[in-house]
């Protein structure tokens, strides 16, 4: 039995499925993060866990305590479960050290100092007992929410987009601060977001949730080189997808040449799939075999990155060594990096939902390049 | 023959008496007002279903019929009905109480769902039950946000103040209108009477602005 139990959760509004039986397990001291677009049902399952969204179906057990059911739903306060906030949600009315130690209001006075001294100490916040939320920068705030959730213990730290709000180049940092703080108060945590950076900085276990169903709960390289469906992938990392059709349950047939694929369902030979293609698959150089135009190009940190056009007409990611990128239009060559162990992924093209538009701003605003995994 | 300055000067501190009595009442249903109307507000926003409808009920009761028709329904009405000998001073304070309170449950009302919902969740999520995280985090919090609506309705109340001479209380009109019928000095009693009136709103609102700057909350459009 794992520490965190969501087991066959269904959630509604009014009629609308919000999220569809639904489990997911978290070990003791473990972070997990779920991942998704906004109005996946991510921060709704957030809710749920922490007591306040009732369930239509399904149980959530934390430890051996069950805290909601169809007909059971403990109370937010009494099931130990801090929470973290996009917004921060800090008193604005109480100062800095009142905020974290009101959680603490059953303990004697010196004890209830020393905890609060020692949270905000943990968070690094130490000197800012009399500061007001309004006198500290964003970073500072949340650092304070999380001392004022861990303060009192919580058997489980929900956080629902905590680093959102704040400027790029502070989110990373912050969750891998965030990460050793949780990790060295054995704390188990879930954190939802849709910033695929956060999540692999972060979590020790990553899900993608679509339209109300979890997709994928796995570690983060197997969610990223094994993504068990195509929104999967689509949402972890820049794919590129190489349509090709079936020759065998084992080989496709695509603008590439024969490339070996895995996948999970069996269909018969001919059937069309597209193969999942990371840009770091496809490398600029001189003596590859594979031709193609530059349609656009992206100056990266790590390197160029392309969008080249193939002569069939597939359009893929490419990366490239060198330090400045052509110029669209330009012809270049290409040679395709060995399959991963297993083969190349591919999924069915007759259920694909979306269509990846390349440079769409929507979604490569989620995606940070380069990919780091 | 009485010149209307020496009438003035004669009477003003017999007028000024009145202010006192004005404030008292208008003190008092203000007062009566924010504690009949804080409960009210509270249960209007997180109570059970059939408490709003009351409150509501209430709230349109008070809110719906005019304060000269109150005054009179409650002091020449319903009191002497249930045998209730209350003076003239006493049931202008309950009657503008509340009328006050149906009223200042609503700006409390406003207050209150203004305040972000994630202030509730984080108070639930530190152990408060929904009652402490009323008393600690969103009252201290919508009490603030409320006094430029209370500002108004201290100015309001302190202008209805004046219909109480109705039913008899010796407040700043009764006052005026006292020396104003015996003397036949109308025009600079009446200019008077409302000269003090527009000082006391003057000061109230000054004084309740202070405060807001003091207490407002940084961070808070």
């Amino acid at each position: 039995m794992s520490f965190l139990n969501v087991q066959n959760v269904s959630c509604r509004y009014g009629n609308r499925c919000v999220i569809r039986h639904l489990s997911m397990t978290l070990e003791k001291g473990e972070i997990g993060c779920l991942l998704g677009r906004s109005g996946c049902g991510k921060s709704t399952l957030l809710r749920a866990i922490a007591g306040f969204e009732p369930l239509r179906d399904g149980t959530i057990t934390l430890g051996d305590r069950l805290l909601s059911h169809r007909t059971h739903l403990v109370p937010p306060h009494k099931r130990q479960i801090g929470l973290v906030f996009q917004d921060y949600a800090l008193f604005p009315h109480l100062t800095v050290a009142a905020n974290v130690s009101f959680g603490l209001r059953h303990l004697p006075r010196n004890q209830r100092k020393a905890r609060t001294a020692e949270v905000l100490r943990l968070v690094r916040m130490e000197g800012m007992e009399e500061r007001y939320p309004h006198e500290i920068s964003g970073g500072q705030q949340q650092r304070v929410a999380v001392a004022r959730a861990l303060a009192p213990r919580p058997m489980l730290l929900l956080l629902d987009e905590p680093f959102s709000n704040l400027d790029p180049c502070l989110r990373v940092d912050l969750a891998l601060e965030v990460r050793e703080i949780l990790k060295k108060q054995d704390i188990t945590a879930l954190m939802v977001t849709h910033d695929q950076g956060e999540a692999f900085a972060v979590a020790d276990r990553v899900g993608v949730l679509d339209g109300g169903e979890l997709a994928q709960w796995d570690e983060p390289t197997r969610l990223f080189l094994d993504p068990a469906t195509r929104t999967v992938a689509e949402f972890v990392g820049v794919s590129s997808f190489l349509p090709g059709h079936l020759i065998s349950s084992k080989a496709a047939a695509t603008s590439l040449g024969v490339l070996p694929i895995r996948r999970q369902s069996t269909s018969p030979a001919g059937e069309g799939v597209d193969i999942l293609l990371r840009p770091p698959d496809l490398v600029q150089d001189p003596a590859g075999p594979v031709s193609a135009v530059v349609v656009r190009s992206v100056l990266s940190a790590a390197g160029s990155m392309y969008l080249v056009e193939l002569d069939s007409g597939d359009r893929l990611y490419a990366v490239s060594p060198e330090r400045f990128p052509r110029p669209a239009g330009s012809r270049v060559r290409l040679r395709l990096e060995p399959p991963p162990p297993g083969g190349w992924p591919a999924y069915g093209t007759d259920g694909h939902d979306r269509e990846t538009c390349p440079f769409d701003p929507t979604i490569a605003k989620n995606k940070e390049f380069p990919v780091a995994v | 023959m009485s010149t209307p300055f020496s009438v003035l000067q004669q009477s003003l501190p017999y007028l000024l008496q009145g202010v006192w009595v004005t404030l008292v009442v208008v003190l008092g249903s203000l007062s009566l007002g924010l504690l009949v109307g804080l409960p009210l507000a509270v249960g209007q926003v997180y109570g059970p279903r059939p408490l709003k409808r009351i409150i509501g009920l209430y709230v349109w009761f008070f809110r719906g019929i005019p304060l000269l028709v109150l005054l009179f329904l409650f002091y020449f009405g319903l009191f002497p009905f249930l045998h209730l000998d209350f003076s003239a001073f006493t049931v202008a304070i309950i009657v503008l109480g509340s009328i006050s309170s149906a009223y200042q449950s609503q700006i409390l009302r406003g207050a209150i769902l203004s305040i972000p919902e994630g202030q509730m969740k984080a108070a639930r999520a530190i152990g408060m039950s929904d009652a402490q995280a009323i008393v600690h985090i969103i009252l201290p919090q919508a009490l603030r946000l409320a006094i430029p609506g209370w500002s108004n309705e201290y100015s309001v109340l302190l202008k209805d103040s004046a219909v109480t001479y109705a039913l008899g209380v010796a407040e700043l009109m009764a006052r005026a209108h006292h020396v104003a019928s015996r003397t036949y000095q109308h025009l600079v009693l009446y200019l008077c009477a409302g000269f003090i009136f527009m000082i006391l709103t003057f000061l109230g609102t000054r004084a309740l602005n202070a405060l807001h700057r003091k207490v407002k909350l940084k961070g808070y459009s």
